[in-house]
């Protein structure tokens, strides 16, 4: 048993002066579901890849099961798994041709490795597919493929970037499952998504991300209670009682209309003392709530 | 086996096995067989001119001295038909029209070798394919080169294989049956089209790395092409832009005139006895092509150099060496116009040869450094 799978140190990645990801340390435990969170240009999909060791970290470490990945890349890939939003396999080839493709590189023989495609292409719901040319799948399809091209190496730990942007909901089940059954094989993973609802249910722990700098990191529940006690969300029953410009001496930020307002202090004394005990409910801050709290409500 | 063998193979053989590769070889067969067809047709043209030029020498008619005062380059030509029809071969061996062939791949290969690999790197970028690959079990940077090389691998094999059936329609048109020797001179010459497909090639995986979009990359590509064109054509034409500096033709005096044309009137011209002024008017004509000739064959090598600069024109030099066979190349000195061969042409060859082919060495060397430096720093 690993103390983590996943282990990253004071990580950062800059391009030309401008850092995608800065300074960064993480740890995912085995048999876990970590979640990474954040908006467009956050420094997801860099940081999952240089995890994976498909970019090289500006500074920093990184370990995968006790072995670095500087010194160890070859051996790492070995034992992860990788599925990203837009999977590109070879076209041409069906989905057993493709998966015995990237089979081979992990010296399997011939039959080990068609039994696995077959397990693996059940286990994706793919078998009617098997002899069916790539080019013509689906989306979901072809992520599902990605998934058992993840897993055709039997990894320890599975990293999904994006996995799920623009599959249907009964695609994003099916994955969301896979996900569930990885976990229950003892296996770690990875997601980084903007998808909060989806990561809220999934993930045993999340880390939010902006602007490359990792802002919290807990459960969902820690996260959402606030950033530990930092969040407090209210309604207020009177039609258009508060303003945006109206002072309550705390950092206050209105959601969806101006009834609803989080705080980055508890104003429930002050709001039932101004609007009376009745019109003032304290409600439970969401993800969604904690996560635009914490990057803004601006359009990246 | 490793992965970026893997790799290799499988992009070698999807690309081998892509449209793109029909097309190529198809079109150097086109290419091919359209530069033989030139070379035959100019051959048969040269033949008649040597029957014509026979039969009016044995019937002493030839009109071996410009009796009208044209202008100077008419009878410089005039005066270099002369030397060439009796100085010049004819024929060229079986492998001769490859020569031509080379001339018109100098500038088809380019466009090809670029059409091939402007997107070998973005579009595995675009697609997300490159990442991919880049999750197998290996270095990145093998995965990277091991994809490219196996793309250009299948351009290779596509050219060469379009080379070998243009090879065999072209042994057909021209009943040749090839020798050991000229197989030996082919196989060279398909080197050198290949190592120049390469440099090209080189540079259109540079494009694509660097541009990282297949757009952009295209768009870099075809202005790299209309470059290699402009400064073929500029170097290949600059030398005859200048002025040939000989002096006027000798004057023809009017007894001189009437002498030869009466001559020419009777069919009498140079059977007749002569008198001293119109032999030494011929005399001078003489001399004045000598300088003429002189001249020309300066102008020649003052291009031969030039030309080294030349992207393009390595090919075609390298390729006119290779292909002279047991018979001796026609060259041209001016477009369009022949040029008899001259021992005085011959000297420079093996130092223009090693010249061309240091050049090529140095692009194709300086062009990988350059292409490996840039993928190894590529990220997806």
């Amino acid at each position: 048993m690993h103390q983590y799978a996943v282990e990253a140190t004071n990580l950062s990645k800059t391009y030309n002066g401008h850092a995608a990801v800065d300074n960064i340390s993480l740890a995912v435990r085995e048999a876990e579901i970590f979640g990474i969170l954040g908006p467009n240009g956050a420094g997801k999909t860099t940081l999952i890849d240089m995890l994976v060791g498909l970019k090289r970290p500006t500074a920093g470490e990184i370990r995968i099961m006790d072995l670095t990945l500087r010194a160890s890349p070859i051996e790492i890939k070995k034992r992860i798994g990788h599925v990203y939003a837009d999977m590109a396999f070879f076209p041409h080839l069906t989905a057993v041709q493709n998966l015995s493709f990237f089979g081979r590189f992990y010296n399997r023989n011939a039959r080990q490795l068609k039994s696995r495609i077959s397990e693996l292409l059940e286990f994706v719901g793919l078998p009617a597919e098997a002899k069916k040319r790539v080019g013509v799948f689906s989306h979901g399809m072809k992520q599902r493929l990605g998934f058992a091209r993840a897993l055709i190496n039997d990894p320890r730990i599975v990293f999904l970037d994006e996995a799920t942007s623009g599959i249907d909901v009964r695609g994003t089940r099916a994955i969301r499952n896979l996900v569930y059954d990885l976990r229950a094989q003892g296996r770690a993973i990875v997601i980084a998504s903007h998808e909060l609802a989806e990561i809220e249910l999934v993930c045993d722990r999340i880390a939010l991300l902006d602007e490359g700098k990792l802002l919290v990191v807990g459960s969902p529940d820690d996260v959402k209670a606030g950033a530990g006690g930092m969040l407090y969300k209210y309604r207020v029953h009177v039609p258009y009682a508060i303003s945006e410009g109206a002072s309550f001496g705390a950092e206050v930020s209105f959601l969806g209309d101006s009834n609803i307002l989080v705080a980055s202090e508890d104003l429930s004394h002050h709001l039932r003392e101004q609007f009376g005990e009745g019109f003032v409910d304290t409600l439970k801050p969401t993800l969604e709530d904690v996560f635009l709290w914490h990057v803004g409500e601006k359009e990246r | 086996m490793k992965p970026a063998t893997r790799v290799f193979r499988a992009s070698f053989r999807e690309s081998l096995c892509s449209p793109r590769s029909a097309i190529i070889a198809l079109l150097i067969v086109a290419v091919t067989i359209a530069g033989c067809t030139e070379m035959l047709s100019r051959q048969s043209g040269h033949m008649s001119a040597v029957d014509e030029q026979t039969s009016a020498e044995e019937s002493s008619r030839a009109s071996v001295y410009p009796l009208t005062p044209g202008t100077a380059h008419a009878q410089i030509w005039d005066a270099i038909n002369y030397r060439y029809f009796r100085s010049a071969p004819m024929f060229g061996g079986p492998l001769l029209p490859m020569r031509y062939a080379a001339v018109w791949m100098g500038f088809f290969l380019p466009i090809l070798a670029l059409l091939l690999t402007f997107d070998s790197v973005s579009a595995d970028l675009e697609s997300g394919r490159l990442k991919m690959l880049q999750t197998a079990p290996a270095w990145p940077r093998a995965v990277l080169l091991a994809r490219v090389a196996g793309r250009i691998g299948a351009a290779g094999v596509a050219l060469a294989l379009g080379l070998a059936a243009s090879l065999v329609v072209v042994g057909r048109l021209t009943l040749f049956a090839w020798t050991s020797t000229q197989l030996l001179r082919i196989a060279l010459f398909l080197l050198f089209v290949l190592a120049y497909m390469l440099v090209f090639s080189l540079v259109g995986v540079l494009a694509s790395a660097l541009a990282r979009y297949s757009a952009r990359a295209l768009r870099v590509s075809v202005i790299i092409v209309v470059s290699v064109f402009g400064i073929h054509l500029l170097l290949e034409n600059l030398a005859s832009l200048v002025p040939l500096d000989t002096p006027q033709p000798p004057e023809m005096s009017s007894h001189v005139r009437h002498v030869l044309t009466s001559a020419e009137r009777l069919g009498t011209r140079g059977v007749v006895g002569i008198d001293d002024e119109v032999a030494a008017y011929r005399d001078s004509l003489e001399e004045h092509s000598e300088i003429v000739y002189e001249a020309v064959r300066r102008r020649y090598q003052q291009e031969r150099w030039l030309n080294l600069v030349s992207p393009s024109h390595w090919l075609v030099e390298v390729s006119s060496q290779l292909l002279q066979d047991e018979y001796r190349v026609i060259t041209d000195v001016f477009r369009g116009m022949p040029f008899g061969y001259h021992d005085g042409n011959a000297l420079p060859t093996l130092r223009f040869l090693i010249l061309e082919i240091a050049w090529a060495l140095v692009c194709l060397t300086g062009l990988t450094v350059a292409v490996s430096r840039v993928l190894l720093k590529l990220e997806v």
